[in-house]
């Protein structure tokens, strides 16, 4: 009378799987490109901050960012060299990552008259995010802004954000160092001597 | 157990809200505030701020060539030096910020090391020192006007003892500490 029980066998669904599988490696070389090409968000706010005070007409020469997994991957790499320089050695081991942008000027410089509220407007919105200027510059054209993380003011520097600007290029950096490798570094460089004269 | 989660993180916070407040409330002894300046539309600018942290990452270069130059860095609190060139534009703001930082530091209790002032229109240079007993220095202010062409503002917070001073102007380039014969006697010039 009844129907006999048919035990369905549950069906797996291995294509997605199979596709996912495939695709992942693409999603994460997207991901890594899109990464490597793009300012960390530190860097673009500073970026779009020092713009928007000395005039829109900016147009981007190179940019990339590299993170710990690439500099690590270049680190491993290069210790299989034996010709490389220990310069080269010493930065890759003291830098964890670095978010450079290089950018060139359209026409003329737009706002150079009003570089107390680039100072004043750049510091409040990198005070928001965590940072003190320690050295602003500005002489005829050129301004220089170097930020600090305003946590760790008492302990060694991990980070720096910078901003390089005159009225043809502007260069924006931020990078995270390992403070004792960079002062080494910066000591054989410098022959012992302090790079600061004030 | 979310009760006495809750309980520690609020005291913690506590904790680090008045350790902050308290921080931000008492600056070292020789510290001074020079306030707020900011770049004019023209001429040169130039600001730098040393925290600690970065002054004893700055002695880390120094220790084998410079001992004497990484000892007096190691013991620096804030190093704040403001060089601003004068035009119409802020000559009279600044000057009267410099008169005005000078008039307090006076007022303070500050001990004036150095009073140089070339007449017409030569340097004026005032350096102020705060003292603790006769061994040690808390803070150091230097004051330039450089005729009317520049301003300079240093001020330095630390534990110097006076015979660094020679080895701190000197590293730092700071031409008026230069001047500074530390046997407690004013210079004054005309």
């Amino acid at each position: 009378m009844n129907a006999p029980a048919t035990a369905s066998r549950p069906r797996h669904r291995i294509w997605p799987w199979i596709l996912g599988l495939i695709l992942t490696p693409f999603v994460m070389l997207g991901v890594l490109i899109a990464g490597a090409i793009h300012l960390n968000s530190d860097a673009a706010a500073l970026r779009r901050q020092v713009m928007a005070a000395t005039g829109n007409n900016w147009h981007t020469k190179v940019q990339f960012s590299v993170g710990p997994v690439l500099l690590g991957a270049a680190r491993t790499g290069v210790s299989f060299i034996h010709d490389v320089p220990p310069e080269v050695r010493e930065v890759l081991r003291a830098v964890r990552s670095a978010s450079v942008g290089v950018y060139a000027r359209r026409g003329a410089m737009d706002g150079g008259g009003r570089r107390a509220e680039l100072f004043a407007a750049t510091d409040r919105m990198m005070a928001r995010r965590g940072w003190t200027r320690i050295v602003g510059v500005a002489d005829t054209g050129d301004i220089v802004l170097i930020y600090l993380p305003t946590q760790s003011e008492d302990l060694q520097p991990s980070r720096v954000c910078l901003a390089v600007c005159n009225d043809r290029e502007l260069v924006v950096v931020a990078a995270g160092f390992e403070a004792n490798a960079l002062a080494g570094l910066i000591a054989r460089e410098m022959d012992g001597r302090l790079p600061v004269k004030l | 157990m979310n009760r006495i989660l809750r309980t520690s993180a609020a005291f913690a916070a506590l904790i680090l809200a008045s350790a902050a407040a308290s921080s931000a409330a008492d600056p070292a002894p020789g510290y001074v505030d020079f306030g707020r300046i900011v770049p004019s539309t023209e001429g040169k600018f130039v600001e730098v701020n040393l925290s600690e942290g970065l002054l004893k990452f700055g002695s880390m270069f120094a220790s084998k060539q410079e001992p004497q130059a990484a000892d007096v860095l190691r013991h620096l609190k804030h190093v704040r030096v403001n060089v601003v060139e004068l035009s119409d534009a802020n000559r009279s703001q600044i000057i009267e910020r410099v008169k005005t930082v000078r008039q307090e530091l006076e007022t303070a209790g500050w001990t004036q090391i150095v009073n140089v002032r070339e007449q017409p229109k030569g340097d004026d240079v005032q350096i102020y020192a705060k003292m603790r007993g006769a061994e040690a220095i808390e803070g150091l202010v230097v004051t330039v006007i450089d005729g009317n062409h520049e301003v300079v503002l240093v001020n330095i917070v630390g534990d110097i003892k006076p015979e660094q001073i020679a080895t701190l102007a000197e590293r730092f380039n700071i031409d008026p500490l230069k001047r500074v014969d530390f046997a407690g006697t004013k210079h004054s010039g005309t």
